[in-house]
């Protein structure tokens, strides 16, 4: 008993560094891996631990009692919903903003000019599924266009989507602005009318036990608001929040 | 119609090699006799194209099977052999019927017309009430009759026996030799029986071919051999006495064409479960050889001729004639001893429990 | 029964435990998906054009790749059990290589290999206008690719397993060799065959990975039930339960039925 009790000892880290569980949105995985490292500098103890996945599936573990500080969602219902739940223990504050683009593999080899294209019986298109927040984007704009493209698939998450397209595997799909940052894709712009844009929102979560005024998951999300951190945030193809 | 078997067979299998000379008549029957080891089994696969021969040729009915010098081959599949093997080999999928009529349909026959096509061969095997029972659920004797009627059933230009009564329970094995005895007549086919049991050999065969370590050491007639053997194997196993007689009480009335005389003459033994037609066995070693009557009057003793006395390595085989024709083996020195000359006189004793008996 | 009682009795502690402890492990978690199960919702959600759209597609593609591996795999499995092949093992090798892989990598390959821009996918969507990616024959061949090797490994041993000497039985009775690969040599192996058959089909059933990396997602022509209980763990957990109960009793019922009727091992 008393050797576990040591093993276990040694191997959590030293008391001394406060560690906080991020739960972010897939999309976020970039950005939030600078964010994390960034306010990591401003900080002498604090460490940050990313949990990143599907905003819905997060939202899911969150409800089966996953150890989670913070949660920053893709998608405002989502975090809505978890707010209903009582899940949630601060105000969630909107920290950036994505829209949807069509992206198409490099050198658009099929010759997409618009959203109309989505139609066309000869392309390969894909989108994500429905159930995630890229799929939900995508059925927006489809519903704004007035459009009933028939997808050849609806891919889990947007990395598989995207990855099909920079294969050439896909002829064009919906995805992030911000997810084409890293991605070898270029991405066809939308018309003015046909933007849909997404908030991202970010809350201090029920069970946190880093929480209070000078608790570190209330730190980490006054850091992603700062200057700094929209300029993280910018530099990964998401927009500012706009101030309601 | 059917042809004579002229095989000469050089085969190697790593070490050994096997260098034998085989010619077997239509309607002849042959046994192929010899130790483990002899090269039995690999004149079988040399005939049945499992094993192609190095030199030599095979030849049967005019048609040349395997010849390496002009390198022909013929494919087991087209040499039209039948096989009955010594682990029968039944196909355990199909009932005993089916295996019968396997190679039937093998011929392009539909299922249905070799069924009725083998019925009458499936009856005279006995067979009829386990023609349907699965190949694997089949007793030893019935799988053995299965694997008979298998080899016949496709009306073979040459029939092979791998150890027929192998394996098999005494009663088991008498049934199937008595049945192989009145079946082997009508077969028109070269057949080849091998086995290392000289009372099939003897019973069955036309004329045994003794091989040994890949050679034929003596070839000839059961009788010829008897007399006659050539090597030490020969002399062990195909030397022995055999006796047919009808058993009855533990004893053997011996059948007229054996001994002239039948009243002079029987045999007792210590075999009380044994009844009927028998074929008796006595070692040329436990025939023992008198001047003098011998004591405690053993119902098994008479006076007999000697016929000859030829040498047989360490000892000395002595043919005795009426009135019943024996075989004994004794040492030079009682030869001398009991001053034995063809010709002369001599009292032959053999013990109850030296005489061990099988039903034929 | 009183051996049996007998021979419990003397078995080793140690063994009874870990032997408990195994079955515990399938159980425990077997029991956990049964706990959430949404038993009153349940006809309803199982009505469900989703979930009845993945259940068709799944039996179908499963039931086809189980087919294909048949039909390819023993003339293989055939092959490397009886023919003297230079680099058989090497062969052996690359046709286990699905069962230690990851699936997703499996996919990938297939993608290189069929996709659009493949290696041979592109001159057969010129020659054939074929797509193999994001169609229902894509997710066949997916699932063939992982269920194949289960089907060789099993019916190459049912082949060593057959003493040779009963094909050259058949073949001296007069058997062509294709009468008696067809007459003896399948019959007698079919436990293998009927066992790697099983094995094959289980493991098409629960394909996913390389399903959706080369098939993708799509309901009703790629969406299997593992995809759809995929996604709908993302947003619908009872229906992700629901569908992941029937592919449980599916399996249960085949692999029980199996077992007692054809697959004595």
């Amino acid at each position: 008993m008393l050797s576990l009790a040591l093993l276990a000892s040694a191997c959590s880290p030293a008391r001394s560094d406060e560690t906080i569980q991020v739960f972010a949105a897939s999309s976020l995985t970039d950005a939030f891996g600078d964010m994390a490292a960034a306010f990591e500098g401003t900080q002498s103890d604090v460490n940050v631990e990313l949990v990143l996945g599907g905003s819905s599936s997060l939202r899911e573990q969150i409800l089966d009692g996953a150890q989670a500080d913070v949660f920053a969602s893709a998608n405002l219902d989502v975090m809505i919903g978890l707010v209903d739940a009582g899940a949630i223990a601060s105000v969630p504050m909107t920290f950036a903003t994505n829209g949807v683009v069509l992206a198409v593999p490099a050198g658009n080899p099929a010759g997409v000019t618009s959203i109309t294209d989505l139609s066309r019986e000869d392309l390969v298109v894909g989108i994500c599924a429905v159930e995630v927040p890229c799929g939900a984007a995508a059925a927006q704009l489809f519903q704004l266009a007035d459009l009933q493209p028939s997808p050849d698939t609806q891919e889990p998450n947007v990395r598989s989507l995207l990855a099909k397209i920079e294969e050439g595997e896909l002829d064009v799909g919906v995805v992030y602005r911000s997810d084409l940052i890293s991605s070898t894709s270029d991405s066809i712009p939308l018309p003015q009318e046909l933007m849909v844009e997404v908030d991202y929102a970010i809350a201090v979560v029920a069970d946190s036990t880093n929480t209070g005024s000078n608790g570190a998951a209330d730190e980490f999300i006054a850091f992603v608001l700062s200057p700094v951190g929209q300029e993280i945030l910018e530099r990964h193809g998401l927009g500012q929040p706009v101030s309601s | 119609m059917s042809g004579a078997l002229h095989a000469q067979l050089k085969a190697e299998r790593g070490n050994f090699v096997l260098d034998i000379e085989l010619s077997v008549e239509p309607g002849e029957t042959v046994a192929l006799l010899g130790p483990n080891g002899a090269g039995k089994s690999t004149t079988l696969e040399a005939l049945m194209g499992w094993q192609r021969i190095t030199s030599g040729s095979i030849e049967l009915g005019g048609r040349v099977l395997d010849d390496p010098a002009s390198a022909v081959f013929v494919e087991p599949e087209r040499r039209a052999i039948g096989v009955a093997f010594q682990d029968k080999l039944l196909f355990p999928h199909l009932s005993a019927i089916d295996n019968v009529a396997f190679g039937v349909v093998s011929q392009g026959h539909s299922k249905g017309e070799s069924r009725r096509m083998v019925r009458e061969l499936v009856e005279a095997l006995g067979l009829t009430s386990v023609a349907d029972r699965p190949a694997d659920e089949l007793s030893g004797g019935q799988a053995q009759r299965v694997a008979l009627g298998r080899a016949l059933a496709i009306n073979p230009e040459l029939l092979l026996l791998d150890e027929p009564m192998a394996a098999l329970d005494v009663t088991t094995r008498t049934a199937i030799r008595r049945l192989l005895r009145e079946r082997l007549v009508a077969v028109e086919a070269p057949t080849i029986l091998v086995t290392h049991d000289p009372t099939d050999a003897s019973v069955l065969a036309d004329r045994i071919i003794v091989i040994e370590d890949g050679k034929v050491t003596q070839v000839g007639t059961p009788a010829e051999i008897r007399r006659r053997p050539q090597t030490t194997y020969a002399a062990d196993l195909v030397g022995i006495n055999l006796i047919t007689g009808t058993l009855r009480d533990g004893t053997i009335s011996l059948d007229a064409d054996v001994v002239a005389t039948p009243d002079v003459v029987t045999l007792s033994t210590s075999d009380r479960a044994t009844e009927g037609r028998v074929v008796a066995t006595v070692h040329p070693r436990a025939v023992a050889l008198h001047r003098e009557q011998p004591d405690g009057s053993p119902r098994n003793a008479w006076m007999a001729t000697v016929e000859s006395i030829e040498p047989l390595g360490e000892t000395s085989r002595v043919q005795l004639g009426a009135p019943l024709p024996l075989t004994a083996d004794i040492t030079p020195a009682a030869t001398e001893d009991l001053g034995l000359a063809p010709g002369r006189s001599i009292w032959v004793a053999i013990k109850a429990t030296e005489i061990s008996v099988s039903n034929v | 029964m009183t051996r049996q009682l007998r021979s419990i009795k003397s078995a080793p502690p140690v063994l009874v435990a870990a032997a408990a402890l195994a079955v515990a492990f399938f159980v425990v978690p077997l029991l956990g998906l049964l706990w959430r199960v949404p038993w009153t919702d349940l006809p309803e959600i199982l009505g469900r054009p989703v979930v009845r759209d993945a259940l068709v597609l799944s039996l179908l593609s499963s039931l086809a790749a189980a087919a294909l591996s048949t039909i390819l795999g023993v003339p293989l499995a055939w092959l490397l059990a009886r023919v003297e092949l230079r680099g058989r093992s090497l062969i052996r090798a690359i046709v286990t290589l699905p069962m230690v892989l990851p699936p997703v990598v499996g996919g990938a390959a297939l993608l290189f290999a069929f996709g659009r821009r493949g290696l041979v996918g592109g001159g057969l969507e010129d020659v054939t206008g074929l797509l193999l990616p994001f169609s229902t024959a894509g997710v066949v061949m997916a699932n063939t690719f992982v269920a194949l090797p289960f089907l060789v490994v099993t019916v190459e041993g049912g082949f060593r397993n057959l003493d040779p000497r009963f094909e050259a039985a058949a073949a001296s009775l007069g058997a062509s060799p294709l009468e008696v690969f067809r007459r003896v040599t399948l019959p007698m192996i079919r436990p293998s065959i009927v066992a790697g058959i099983v094995l094959a089909w289980a493991r098409a059933l629960g394909e996913f990975g390389a399903t959706i990396t080369f098939a993708g997602n799509l309901q009703g022509r790629t969406q299997t039930l593992p995809l759809a209980v995929f996604v709908a763990l993302e947003s619908d957990r009872d229906e992700a339960v629901a569908m992941s109960l029937v592919l449980v009793v599916i399996s249960v019922a085949v692999l029980v039925g199996l077992r007692d009727r054809w697959w004595r091992t």
